[in-house]
């Protein structure tokens, strides 16, 4: 088994004018290639500064991150990666088009590979009427369907997207769930963060639950979840528990 | 309300401001005039533009030198053109100064100086920011020629005329009237020689018709005050005293007679000294 | 690397260019130059002057404003609002996105002076004569252009670690005291030693932004030496390579 994605002994600690924050607390846990992961969490628990630090937009304060063997925020690793941030805010005069191409010319491509590519990922979100207008004018689906095809582009390995249904509507979701599906299927490795507990349910294969910077739980869903109960049921009872023993 | 009732109650309110606005502006305007009017002040001592010392304005410019050169000149066609009622003008002399220092080449200011200023009174300051512009454009010579005007209209130093007359004369392009004035200036002086050589000069090179003629008219009143001098010279030779007057020589059959200054002057003659001059009067 | 830098200069070209802000100031130094023509006309004559005075004074002023803009937003802005992210996600070095950054708001302010500079090239050509388009007036442009490539540079400095407002204060500050070099050189004349040392230490680290000004001059048609456009040229580069290189520095560092 490949590993994609390993992360060890991880912790971020940031330092303010009073004491010390520990945002992240020893995590470790890895992602074999092909596999599908949801990363849950309450609010600030550390689950998006995880993931910029496996982007290299951050370094741990200890520990490793290792994306197929090279280490998190070199160029070599950042060729595998394709990024979707969480409400994301491009260059508002480019086009999707424009933008797109662009990202596919940082992955390597050439002018021409970046647009074929591109015009094809974007009519795949379903903008092939809008990739000419600028982004300006998107609405937030619109953005956030732009800004899956930006991750698309250069054929990445392993795909980490922050909250990838958020500003969609119902139609939107169920575009994106099966887009995830289909790359699933490609044989993508995908880790996402997400409120929304039933799509996890229905893409991922495992979760990791992580609460005030401590990985609590990483399995495989059919192994954690007792029959008929929901992942929301599941995740509530965790984090329940896991606070209870502090008090 | 119905959406016409709407606008034009809108509208109302937004008028009935505005209308409000000009009533308090209005007043505001005209106690500021009564509250003028009772310091005894003209509006434009109330406005008279307060320039920063001259060291100061050199530091405060960032660089912008000949911009703010042109802003403050704007400012002084503006003060000056204003009509101060008491007519005093008092930075006008401040203000081409903070031009001249911050923008040293800028040629106008200083010739508006040297037109401008004597007829406020401001005579030495015209003086001191003329002879700054003679420093700061050397090649330049109206300048020279414009202090050359005041020394001998406003100071009666013809002297000091004449040397800056001079001066002018010898810069590129200037042309035969500052050589012309200069020797005037020379004449009036009292230095002859001076003025004859340079008369003589413009007699035979000027290219300027009117100058030539001038300068001829100069040269023959030397050649006549001079062969005068040389006829009572020969006469005291001869009788041992210089003649009473011009008359006798004419009298003793030595002249035929004794010809009417060129330039128009009358002819005086000291019978101690034999000296012949035409001198004007010394006002 | 070359390609990587390449493509972000060029999009962040594109994006500076197509934004509306910049044409409103372009737009505000025209009105400039109309005032000029006013201005030039109650002048008793001297409208060459003020025409081309003002002319200059607007491109600098509005061409000082936009470059503040842009180099305090590319970075800090794009990093407040997390656009920076998913770019410095990809293979690319941070050194190479702040390199393609300051090439692409270069390539903008080329644009921007070069529009302005025409419009006023032919509205000196018109209003007072071409003869008044020599070399001095074209060398003062050229410089004008060298003084916002080094500011912007300067800019991307700040925006690399502190916020889109503070950098544009201190851009402000580090211009003004740029342009105090009579200030400095006359208070150097007159203090004790000691401060005259410190004052002298300012002066040559401090970039001198005077010298790029030869506006006073070129007004009086008057060139600089010709050994001297080398100096300048090559204090222009120089300095830029000296602030993207600590912008990179502390680019490096910068927690996102």
């Amino acid at each position: 088994m490949v590993k994609a994605l390993e992360v060890k002994s991880v912790s971020k600690e940031y330092y303010t004018r009073k004491n010390v924050v520990k945002a992240v607390g020893n995590l470790s846990f890895v992602l074999n290639e092909g596999s599908v992961m949801g990363f849950l969490g309450p609010n600030g628990a550390g689950k998006t500064t995880t993931m910029k630090m496996i982007l290299g937009l951050d370094s741990p304060t200890k520990g490793a991150i290792k994306i197929f063997n090279q280490p998190a925020g070199s160029t070599l690793a950042a060729k595998y990666i394709g990024y979707l941030p969480e409400n994301p805010l491009f260059y508002r005069y480019l086009s999707g088009l424009e933008m797109v191409i662009m990202h596919g010319q940082l992955m390597g491509l050439n002018y021409r590979q970046a647009k074929k590519e591109a015009a094809h990922l974007l009519k795949s979100v379903g903008l092939d009427k809008a990739m000419n207008q600028s982004i300006r004018e998107y609405s937030k689906g619109m953005v956030q369907r732009a800004g899956l095809a930006q991750a698309l582009i250069g054929s990445p390995s392993i795909l980490l997207l922050d909250e990838p249904f958020s500003g969609l509507d119902v139609l939107g979701r169920y575009e994106m769930k099966k887009v995830l599906l289909d790359l699933k299927q490609q044989g993508k490795t995908i880790l996402f963060n997400s409120h929304i507990l039933s799509e996890v349910e229905e893409i991922c294969d495992e979760v990791g639950i992580i609460d005030q910077g401590k990985l609590l739980i990483k399995d495989k869903i059919v192994k954690l979840l007792k029959p008929k109960q929901s992942l929301e049921n599941y995740f509530v009872s965790v984090i329940e528990s896991e606070r209870s023993k502090k008090c | 309300m119905s959406s016409k009732m709407k606008i034009v109650f809108n509208l109302s309110v937004v008028v009935l401001s505005f209308i409000g606005v000009y009533y308090l502006q209005f007043n505001f305007d005209q106690l500021r005039i009564k509250h003028i009017k009772s310091f005894k002040i003209s509006t434009n001592e109330l406005l008279e533009p307060a320039i920063p010392s001259e060291d100061s304005i050199k530091k405060l410019t960032f660089g912008q030198n000949t911009l703010i050169a042109d802003l403050l000149w704007l400012q002084t066609i503006q003060y000056y053109g204003s009509g101060d009622p008491y007519g005093k003008y008092r930075q006008l002399p401040k203000l081409i100064n903070a031009i001249t220092t911050i923008d040293p080449k800028f040629t106008y200011p200083y010739s508006f100086a040297g037109l401008i200023l004597p007829n406020e009174g401001f005579v030495d300051e015209a003086l001191e920011i003329l002879s700054n512009g003679e420093q700061n454009l050397p090649q330049n010579w109206e300048i020279p020629y414009s202090k050359g005007t005041i020394l001998y209209i406003n100071k009666k130093d013809y002297k000091s005329a004449a040397a800056s007359y001079s001066n002018a004369s010898n810069k590129p392009g200037a042309p035969d009237k500052t050589k012309f004035l200069s020797a005037v200036q020379y004449d009036r002086g009292e230095n002859y020689q001076t003025a004859m050589q340079i008369f003589q000069n413009l007699a035979d090179k000027s290219d300027n018709q009117y100058f030539k003629d001038r300068a001829k008219l100069f040269v023959d009143h030397y050649l006549l005050l001079d062969s005068l001098e040389k006829v009572c010279k020969t006469f005291k030779d001869k009788e041992g005293r210089y003649p009473r007057t011009l008359n006798e020589l004419v009298q003793k059959k030595v002249v035929n007679e004794i010809p009417a200054d060129p330039l128009g002057r009358e002819i005086k003659y000291d019978s101690g000294t034999g000296k012949v001059n035409a001198n004007l009067e010394k006002k | 690397m070359l390609n990587s830098i390449r493509v972000i200069a060029l999009n962040t070209y594109k994006e500076s260019i197509r934004d509306r802000i910049l044409l409103v100031l372009v737009v505000f130094s025209i009105l400039l130059f109309g005032a000029s023509l006013f201005l030039g006309s109650i002048s008793l004559d001297q409208d060459s002057k003020i025409i081309i005075d003002m002319g200059f004074f607007g491109i600098f002023f509005f061409g000082v404003i936009i470059t503040i803009f842009l180099g305090s937003s590319a970075v800090s802005k794009e990093i407040e609002q997390k656009t920076a992210y998913p770019v410095l996600a990809r293979p690319i070095r941070r050194s190479w996105y702040l390199t393609g950054k300051f090439f692409g708001i270069a390539m903008t302010l080329f644009v921007l002076t070069l529009f302005m500079s025409l419009i006023f090239i032919v509205l000196v050509g018109l209003r007072t004569g071409w003869s008044n388009i020599d070399i001095a007036l074209t060398l003062a442009l050229f410089y004008t252009y060298l003084e916002f490539c080094v500011l912007s540079s300067l800019m991307l400095l700040f925006s690399s670690f502190s916020s889109a407002v503070m950098s544009a204060i201190y851009g402000i500050a580090f211009f003004l005291i740029g342009h105090s070099t009579p200030t400095i050189v006359s208070l150097i004349q007159t203090a004790p030693k000691f401060i005259r040392n410190v004052f002298l230490g300012i002066y040559y680290i401090f970039p001198n932004f005077e010298k790029f000004n030869l506006r006073n001059d070129a007004v009086y048609h008057i060139k600089p030496y010709t050994g001297e456009v080398f100096f300048t040229v090559g204090y222009a580069l120089l300095y830029c390579f000296i602030l993207l290189f600590l912008a990179n520095l502390a680019f490096k560092k910068q927690e996102l």
